[in-house]
């Protein structure tokens, strides 16, 4: 028999439907593997006790036909949404103590369909960065191996807890938040599915903040059709987000068939990039062939200020950082410093030993960009130039009904030496931030192997609230490309699994 | 533009943040790296482009100013690194 952890979330839940096996086995399984690979360092805080009772409580529910849309199903949430009485840290020792009085509400729509939470995924600290590499809980190592090197790689970030959980198999599905690309560059790293909603299509009420006019709450999964489930649960109109959106959600029935005869897939000759690797361009390339042999029609596209969007990122998402970490001041909730003798040394001392050097940095960077004499050059700048990004996106979608690109520049790199350089780091997040910026839904799908045995991923970039499209598209890839899990494919899997 | 060291104790101070001597002098460089390079945004032309807040609303909507949840001021001070009475204690602030 297949083992319980290697099934897909629908395998799953069609097998706890079918009563081929229990809540309390599939997710005592995935104990038993989060236990056993435990040096990934994926979660922050395993909640066992409380999966246990849910996954009981969903086999009664199965018993007697009550069963929701993700009953008994064992998934990993992302340590930045809120869990009523289980610590939430955003990775970061300022909330190492913090444990929330409320509920999330995409976490709360999770266990409203009977999900079962196995715990608290690792990431980076308030989600800034690109290889899990600023956690205050210590870096995630990537499950995958190069085929010509023993040496640990980064699973992507922020969302690098969940990367490599739910690559490892310790998890059927994870959250994950994208402010700038986290949730796709890590599921291309770790050889999965990775979709970002269009801004506003999940609430993030109840999510650390990092930047409020970017961040966006979404799944990582082994499959398309499991990131449509996700989606389908996760979504909703939130009164209390002031940005969510009132939009009906789309019916992905037909979506996920992926056939895209007659689909205008638009290819953007922006997305070239100096450096990048051929066989990156190559797999682009053949995917595009194969998707116009299949009956879609491949166009030439132009977005002519992709080249600005993430200098305009890195102006506009710390800026609105700097602005949601001032919170963090030692009084109300998390980490205070104890020597503090006045109010103002409580503040400095607090923020100076709680947040780790890549927050402080994006904080200095925001506070510079707001500061007198500043503002206009910088921040109201950029949010000019945000308008154009949004321009050329509106303009391509006159022509095309999607637009088709790399995720990355590159595959996972070594945990030991990563960029030192921060534009190089940065550079990681070239390809994904367009879409953050102008609110659109993209979702990223493992669509090969590197030379040396790491997975590349592709992006489909819809027009806003057609996560529909994205989905089509996105299944069209994910089978064409027949990609090999990393469970499916031990021998790339870190410290030879058994 | 470069990013001095004065800008860089000026920032620190604002954002409420210590730095010591070689942080300063490393974030100084790094800043001055980062700002370099988002110079290309004086490359588009923006003079007729209003700046974009939102992409998904043009104003924020008002709530109406009624008490919808209340009477949870235990659940409230409970993460509070000290407090007394339902109230946050500080250091004094007053001399």
């Amino acid at each position: 028999m297949t083992e319980l952890t290697s099934l897909t979330l629908l395998e799953a839940k069609k097998g706890l439907e079918a009563k081929e096996f229990s809540a309390v086995e599939i997710t005592q399984a995935h104990l038993d593997r989060m236990a056993k690979f435990e040096s990934l360092n994926a979660y922050i805080t395993p909640t066992p006790d409380q999966a246990l009772a849910q996954a009981k409580a969903s086999d009664e529910r199965l018993a007697n036909g009550k069963a929701r849309k993700l009953e008994g199903l064992p998934i990993g949430m992302k340590d930045l949404f809120c869990s009523k009485g289980i610590k939430t840290t955003a990775g970061s020792k300022i909330l190492h103590n913090f444990v929330p009085s409320y509920e999330s509400t995409v976490s709360q729509n999770l266990l409203d369909e009977g999900s079962v939470v196995l715990g608290k995924l690792n990431m980076d600290e308030f989600a800034m960065g690109s290889a899990n590499l600023t956690s205050h809980f210590g870096p995630v190592l990537n499950p995958w191996k190069a085929n010509d090197s023993d040496e640990a790689l980064v699973p992507g970030g922020s969302s690098g807890g969940s990367s490599a959980a739910v690559a490892a198999d310790l998890c059927l599905a994870a959250t994950g938040s994208d402010t700038g690309g986290s949730i796709r560059q890590p599921a291309t790293f770790c050889g999965l599915v990775g979709l970002k909603p269009s801004y506003g299509r999940c609430s993030r009420w109840g999510m650390v903040a990092f930047a409020s006019s970017l961040d966006q709450a979404g799944p990582l999964t082994k499959t398309v059709e499991d990131s449509a489930l996700m989606l389908d649960v996760m979504a909703s109109y939130d009164p209390k987000d002031a940005t969510s959106a009132p939009e009906e959600m789309p019916d992905f029935t037909t979506a996920l068939k992926g056939d895209v005869k007659g689909l205008k897939i638009g290819v953007p000759s922006e997305y070239v990039m100096d450096g990048m690797p051929a066989e990156i361009k190559a797999l682009w390339e053949k995917m595009a062939l194969d998707l116009k042999a299949e009956g879609a029609e491949i166009i030439d596209i132009s977005l002519p200020h992709t080249h600005y969007a993430l200098p305009t990122y890195y102006i506009i998402a710390p800026a609105e950082a700097s602005s949601n970490l001032a919170r963090y001041d030692g009084v109300r909730y998390g980490f205070r410093h104890p020597d503090a003798k006045g109010i103002e040394e409580l503040y400095k001392l607090t923020r100076t030993e709680g947040f780790g050097d890549e927050v402080k940095r994006r904080i200095l960077i925001g506070t510079h960009v707001l500061s007198a004499g500043y503002y206009d050059a910088y921040y109201l700048k950029a949010q000019k130039v945000r308008r154009l990004i949004v321009h050329d996106f509106e303009a391509a979608y006159e022509k095309v009904d999607i637009i088709l690109t790399p995720t990355t520049p590159n595959a996972a790199f070594s945990v030991k030496n990563p960029p030192t350089d921060p534009v190089v780091m940065f550079l990681n997040d070239i390809f994904t931030v367009p879409a953050s910026m102008a609110g659109l839904p993209a979702i990223s799908v493992p669509a090969g192997l590197s030379g040396n045995g790491l997975p590349l991923g592709l992006q489909a970039i819809g027009p806003k609230f057609q996560e529909d499209q994205v989905l089509r598209l996105g299944a069209a890839m994910e089978r064409i490309a027949a990609f090999s899990r990393l469970t499916q494919n031990p021998s790339a899997m870190i410290g030879a699994a058994s | 533009m470069a990013v001095t060291r004065q800008d860089v104790k000026r920032v620190a101070k604002l954002a409420k943040l210590d730095l010591s001597e070689s942080q300063e002098k490393e974030m100084e460089s790094q800043l001055s790296r980062i700002f370099e390079w988002v110079e290309k945004l004086n490359e588009p032309k923006t003079a007729n482009i209003e700046p974009l807040v939102s992409v998904s609303v043009d104003s924020m909507p008002i709530d109406q100013d009624e008490v919808r949840e209340g009477d949870q001021a235990e659940a409230i001070v409970a993460n509070a690194p000290e407090s007394t009475l339902n109230m946050f204690v500080v250091p004094k602030i007053v001399e």
